[in-house]
């Protein structure tokens, strides 16, 4: 029993660089950014990469819990698009009087959440692997708005719908606003509360979480929600904000990207480990590169390279800091 | 090189039937410090059946896996038809020795004659030629008596039995000179071991070997020509099957000093049922008509080899298996039980059999552990967790078990076995049940560390608690219950009680016929 004592302060003591690896990457690549586009560090520049990076960053938000849960979420840039879409409609039906506006909100947060319960029940009473369910839910969703809107687009008739997309408050833009809140929130119920334990519990170790008399379920069903929540919250901001949806473009590649910000902010792809302030600076992280491949006048093209170069490397560098 | 020549000669002169095949001397085998195999010697001959017995642990696998290549012993020597041979999985391939696993390693997802050509594939310019491959297959197939299996059926649709027979056949077209079979009919039924038999003798009748490695009595009475017993990795004795009776053979398995110490057993005064199974019957495992009590303050000792089903009744009782008949009470109270959550509600908890991938969560920490199963109890409105509070739980369990860390904050994984395993017990002691099933709770953790469980088992009966004790370990068993139930095939062999507790007793109702 000795001979552990000894050995133990190795492990228990080490500072952990991977904890601290993601600030410094994004401060580097800030500074690397105002070297070479003095413009990049202008309040207004990084004020606009925030709210840029707020659609995805909330839902790359929601899919952390699904991935700290030992899921994946591939079904939530169609289900932008269709959300966004009920949204209009919704509105278009209603009017723009402030009730309407409410009364939307509340019916496509609603839609969001039974989306998510349905592909959660999919996948616990269903039994089909998380990876098909929400690739087939990528599908359908999209189809389905292509379908509705002929190929074209949704567009809102009242103009008081944009506020909540356009508007700010306090000088900052209401979608960053939202981002920060919706975050803080997050990472409140991930480390402080039951259901948050569970989820790293169901996600680290699903044999051990059915034998302590958790209803790992129940937890997986949750999880599904809570990502079709931040999916509804981006759909309402992002066709506030554009006054409309495109059935081809809104939302394409948000899986991608909301998968992005979760690994690089070190949510693992096998479940149980993750943070929603590491997913928070992931998303700024993806934003700030975007926005400097555009100051730099990168062809549109070579961006997406960029990313999974981003991606890999930051992948490599968590592994650097497990050895 | 001239001894070895003089030693074939004289067998030659002996009896030809006689000669050695493979030979093991003095074969040692350390697992980083802890000596599995000391002193091994054994001949195997030709065309004979050589049965290997011991009770789990006692070095039987080790020592297959070193005669089929996949270990290589820390000394000694291994002589093939007297010459002295270096093995590794291919060499041992080449020469002939061929391992049948007890876990078969067959492509489910491949037709039969695929996996018996997987490696060896027969090819008319680049092309697979199926035809031929399946014409032999059939004929194969045939020389066995087996030909009731298709080899164009998918090994996945097969039952056990006929997997190991197209394993079998397998490998005695790829010149087999000696099988090794681990435990072959764990999941056969009896007639299946009646037809695997009849292939033994086919296998006999080319002058193959089989060493053929079970605890049933029964079988090996029936097959084996020669019987080698282990105990404690070494060998016990050695002879003709024919020289021995069963009783010899149970007590050279068996027949070791307790030198564990055990606390006091308590008597106990009255017998108060806590807990009743009537009738149970497991789906999808062998678990029949088991029926039993547990008696208030009582260690009910579960033994059985592996495969007899005692975890399958402790997984139907906690909910996590479903029954196809039975009946559970708890006092007189009839329960239905369908999640651990809802054997918890009633005051029944499980400690599993794997603590790695069942009892603990490694990456989580200390106190995240221990607070798992009952997490409501530290938390506002079930909801908020109250960390401070779930911290002082831990350390008030880590001196109450003196479990060795650092800080409540520590991740499990940089724990000892036998820390993690209290940690468990911590977890279930803090749910504050009333009746524990302790599956294998001293499994793979240092001596020391199994004397703390033993007293804090006791501790549990103490403060009027009940336990279910399952065990592969004997002398456990023997030192710490007040009754022992011994499970055979799914069903219970016998129940042992107070002064009749012996690891005899106990070894002969588990491996011994099955009375018809």
């Amino acid at each position: 029993m000795n001979n552990e004592e000894l050995n133990l302060p190795k492990t228990a003591f080490k500072f952990d660089y991977s904890k601290y690896m993601l600030i410094f990457v994004l401060l580097a690549l800030v500074i690397v950014s105002g070297i070479l586009s003095p413009s990049f560090l202008k309040v207004q520049n990084i004020l606009d990469i925030i709210w840029q990076s707020s659609y995805v960053g909330i839902i790359a938000v929601g899919v952390t819990f699904v991935m700290i849960a030992g899921g994946i979420d591939l079904s939530v840039g169609s289900l932008t698009a269709l959300l966004g879409a009920i949204a209009i409609t919704s509105i278009n039906i209603m009017g723009g009087s402030t009730l309407s506006m409410l009364l939307t909100i509340l019916i496509t947060i609603a839609a969001g959440l039974i989306m998510g319960f349905g592909m959660g029940m999919l996948i616990v009473k269903g039994k089909v692997a998380p990876f098909i369910a929400t690739l087939a839910g990528l599908a359908i969703y999209r189809s389905l708005v292509l379908n509705f809107a002929n190929g074209g687009e949704y567009v809102a008739i009242p103009s008081d719908f944009s506020i909540m997309g356009m508007g700010s408050f306090a000088g900052l833009p209401i979608p960053m606003i939202v981002f920060i809140i919706f975050s803080i929130i997050a990472q409140i119920i991930l480390s402080d509360t039951k259901f948050g334990r569970y989820v790293y519990a169901v996600g680290a170790n699903e044999k051990t979480a059915l034998y302590s008399a958790i209803k790992i379920g129940k937890i997986k069903i949750l999880t599904y929600m809570i990502s079709g929540l931040s999916v509804a919250i981006t759909a309402i901001l992002l066709s506030s904000m554009m006054s409309s949806v495109s059935s081809s473009t809104t939302g394409l590649n948000y899986e991608l990207m909301a998968l992005e910000a979760a690994v690089i902010g070190g949510t693992s792809l096998s479940g149980g480990k993750g943070t929603i302030w590491g997913t928070f600076v992931g998303a700024i992280i993806l934003g700030v590169i975007n926005n400097m491949l555009v100051m730099l006048n990168v062809a549109v093209y070579l961006q997406g390279a960029f990313q999974g170069f981003i991606i890999i490397i930051a992948v490599l560098l968590q592994n650097i800091g497990k050895k | 090189m001239n001894v070895a020549n003089e030693t074939i000669q004289s067998d030659n002169s002996l009896e030809k039937t006689n000669e050695t095949i493979l030979e093991v001397k003095d074969i040692f085998k350390d697992f980083s410090g802890v000596t599995v195999l000391s002193n091994v010697n054994i001949k195997f001959k030709k065309g004979k059946v050589h049965a290997i017995v011991g009770e789990n642990g006692a070095g039987k696998t080790t020592l297959m896996k070193i005669i089929s290549g996949f270990l290589k012993p820390t000394s000694g020597y291994i002589y093939f038809e007297n010459k002295e041979v270096q093995l590794s999985p291919d060499i041992a391939k080449k020469l002939g020795i061929i391992l049948i696993p007890q876990e078969l390693n067959t492509v489910d997802t491949l037709t039969v004659y695929d996996n018996i050509f997987l490696g060896d594939e027969k090819t008319k310019s680049l092309i697979l030629d199926k035809k031929l491959m399946i014409k032999l297959a059939k004929n194969y197939l045939k020389e066995l008596k087996v030909d009731y299996i298709s080899p164009t059926s998918l090994m996945g649709s097969l039952t056990p039995s006929q997997k190991q027979m197209v394993e079998i056949t397998k490998a005695v077209h790829k010149n087999a000179r000696v099988i090794i079979m681990d435990e072959p009919t764990a999941f056969l039924t009896e007639k299946e071991t009646e037809s695997l038999f009849e292939v033994i003798n086919y296998l006999k009748s080319q002058n193959i070997t089989v060493i053929y490695i079970s605890h049933k009595l029964s079988e090996i009475f029936v097959i084996s020509d020669f019987v080698t017993v282990l105990r404690d990795g070494q060998v016990i004795t050695t002879g003709k099957m024919s020289d021995f009776s069963e009783k010899d053979i149970v007590r050279a398995m068996v027949g070791r000093s307790i030198d564990q110490v055990f606390p006091e057993k308590k008597q106990l005064l009255s017998r108060e049922p806590v807990l009743r199974i009537e009738n149970l019957s497991v789906k999808n495992t062998i678990v029949n008509n088991v029926s039993f009590e547990l008696y208030k303050g009582e260690i009910l000792g579960f033994y059985g080899l592996i495969g007899s089903g005692r975890t399958e009744v402790a997984e139907a009782i906690i909910g996590l298996r479903q029954k196809v008949e039975g009946k559970i009470f708890l006092g007189n109270k009839l329960l239905n039980i369908k999640s651990p959550l809802d054997a918890q509600k009633n005051g029944i908890v499980y400690l599993p059999e794997d603590r790695k991938t069942s009892g603990i969560i490694e990456t989580m920490k200390v106190y995240e552990n221990i607070t798992l199963q009952n997490l409501g109890k530290y938390t506002h409105l079930n909801f908020f967790v109250n960390k401070s509070k779930e911290k002082s739980t831990a350390n008030s369990y880590k001196k109450e078990l003196n479990i060795s860390l650092n800080s409540p904050d520590q991740i499990v994984q940089t724990l000892s076995g036998g820390n993690q395993q209290k940690i468990v017990f911590a977890k279930l002691l803090d749910v504050n049940p009333k009746i524990f099933i302790l599956d294998e709770p001293t499994r793979g953790i240092d001596v020391g560390a199994k004397q703390q469980i033993y007293l804090l088992i006791k501790n549990i009966v103490d403060n009027g608690g009940s336990c279910i004790f399952i065990s592969s370990e004997l002398p456990e068993i023997v030192g710490m219950c007040n009754r022992v139930i011994v499970m055979r095939e799914g069903e219970i062999a016998g129940i042992v009680e107070n002064s009749k507790i012996s690891e005899e007793n106990i070894a002969y109702l588990a491996i011994s016929r099955k009375v018809a």
